[in-house]
């Protein structure tokens, strides 16, 4: 039980606690490594409780519950003090509160299937006929109109669709790196995490960590695709054609609304601090990235349970 | 609206390459390429028409089928479908499409003017 308190305290710190340095993370690393982050700590997240879960319905003592009841030995012998039906009692509602909370990502995860799908079948079915198709390992489908507007679908394939509007309003190169951004999502696989944090944000949208994940990682996968469309042509390239699209009039389609503003200052400011600065990344980061939000936090998890320990022993002894 | 196949797709984009209606008999030697039968021809258009893609005319013997709508019209009515469906569509990342003109809107909105016909 002192196991699976350790593990709990710590998801919790790691719930509520992160998301501000993640943020400024978002800010300063590469984006990859932000996003490798990002993954890690909800990852973390659902592991640690994951874990709690297990060790209380493990018969008996859990594998590691003797290491860690060192460090908390004292709230360990008030464990064994106390009555089995406490421990009974507290397996039972995790229980519950695991299934309840299977129950919520299974309805979000279905939720964002079924949308998802319905765009695949309306793109299969309607776009694909109306269309002009660039065969291709990520085909291209040209629409005739004048509004200029690029994005991908994902999928096996996955593919781009774009309109002449963009032909006619950005040059070769311009219209290379829109291509490229957009390959660079089907190719890191973006819809896919932006989906994954969509639904743990659905399911549980008071935890701070998943509520905060989908809008920081929508910029992210954006700032990373840049950086990619940036590879192919030139940082100037794509935040000319960017602001481009962006400056033609005040007027916007209605779900390019809200983040994609803010978003696009955002991209031009990565555009522009990666236009000076190369981008080399410390050997290890990314492994950094993605384990330190899980150790952080159970260590600080085992130290605050420690001290408490260590205070309830004070109590008790004087 | 139900699947339509690659060759629905292929015989949507002759039709609107052609400007006057065309039989079965026609299509196949359009898409000679492919070599497709007869009967297979009979059976996309049948669902196109069914799906309300074509329209037909008879002549003689035969059917001639021609598109309902321009390429434009039709792929401006998609466009406007995906634009108003929620902003979290699970499946589509969009990004380059900040701002439309005062013009461009109006095709959006389907006043789209008959340049095609």
């Amino acid at each position: 039980m002192i196991v699976a308190l350790v593990l709990l305290l710590a998801a919790i710190i790691a719930a509520v606690a992160l998301p501000r340095p993640l943020t400024s993370l978002t800010r300063t690393v590469s984006p990859t490594l932000a996003l490798t982050a990002w993954i890690g700590s909800i990852a973390g997240v659902l592991f640690l409780v994951g874990s709690a879960v297990t060790v209380l319905l493990w018969p008996g003592h859990a594998p590691a519950e003797g290491m860690v009841e060192l460090a908390v030995r004292c709230l360990g012998s008030l464990q064994h003090a106390a009555q089995p039906w406490i421990g009974e009692a507290v397996a039972g509602a995790s229980v519950v509160l695991a299934a309840s909370a299977s129950a919520r990502v299974l309805r979000s995860t279905r939720r964002q299937l079924r949308a998802r799908s319905k765009v695949r079948d309306y793109h299969r079915d309607v776009i694909a006929v109306v269309a002009r198709t660039d065969p291709g390992p990520e085909p291209i489908m040209w629409l005739d109109h004048p509004l200029p507007l690029a994005y991908s679908i994902d999928g096996r394939p996955g593919y781009v669709v774009a309109t002449e509007g963009l032909l006619a309003h950005l040059d070769p190169d311009q219209q290379r790196a829109v291509i490229a951004h957009e390959r660079a999502h089907l190719r890191g696989r973006h819809h896919r995490i932006v989906n994954i944090c969509e639904i743990l944000a659905a399911a549980f949208p008071r935890v701070p960590l998943f509520a905060a994940a989908p809008a920081a990682v929508r910029v992210l996968v954006e700032v990373a695709a840049d950086r990619s469309a940036a590879a192919v042509t030139s940082a100037d390239t794509v935040r000319s054609a960017l602001s481009t699209v962006s400056q033609a009039h005040s007027a916007r389609p209605l779900w390019a609304l809200g983040l994609i503003g803010e978003s696009t200052t955002e991209r031009l400011r990565h555009l522009d601090t990666s236009a000076q600065m190369p981008t080399r990344t410390v050997p290890g980061a990314y492994a950094a990235a993605a384990v330190l939000p899980l150790v952080v936090p159970a260590a600080m998890a085992i130290l605050t349970l420690s001290a408490i320990s260590a205070a309830a022993c004070a109590a008790v002894l004087t | 609206m139900k699947r339509l196949g690659d060759l629905e797709a292929e015989v949507m984009n002759v039709l609107w390459e052609c400007d006057r209606p065309q039989s079965v008999h026609d299509l196949r030697e359009l898409m000679a390429d492919r070599n497709p039968a007869y009967t297979t021809i009979l059976t996309v258009v049948t669902h196109l028409h069914e799906k309300g893609w074509v329209e037909r005319t008879k002549q003689s013997r035969a059917y001639l089928y021609s598109p309902v709508q321009s390429r434009a019209e039709a792929t401006s009515q998609a466009l406007r479908e995906i634009l108003d469906t929620s902003t979290d569509s699970a499946a589509v990342l969009m990004h380059f499409a900040k701002t439309v003109t005062d013009d461009e809107l109006d095709a959006l909105r389907g006043n789209l003017p008959d340049v095609n016909r």
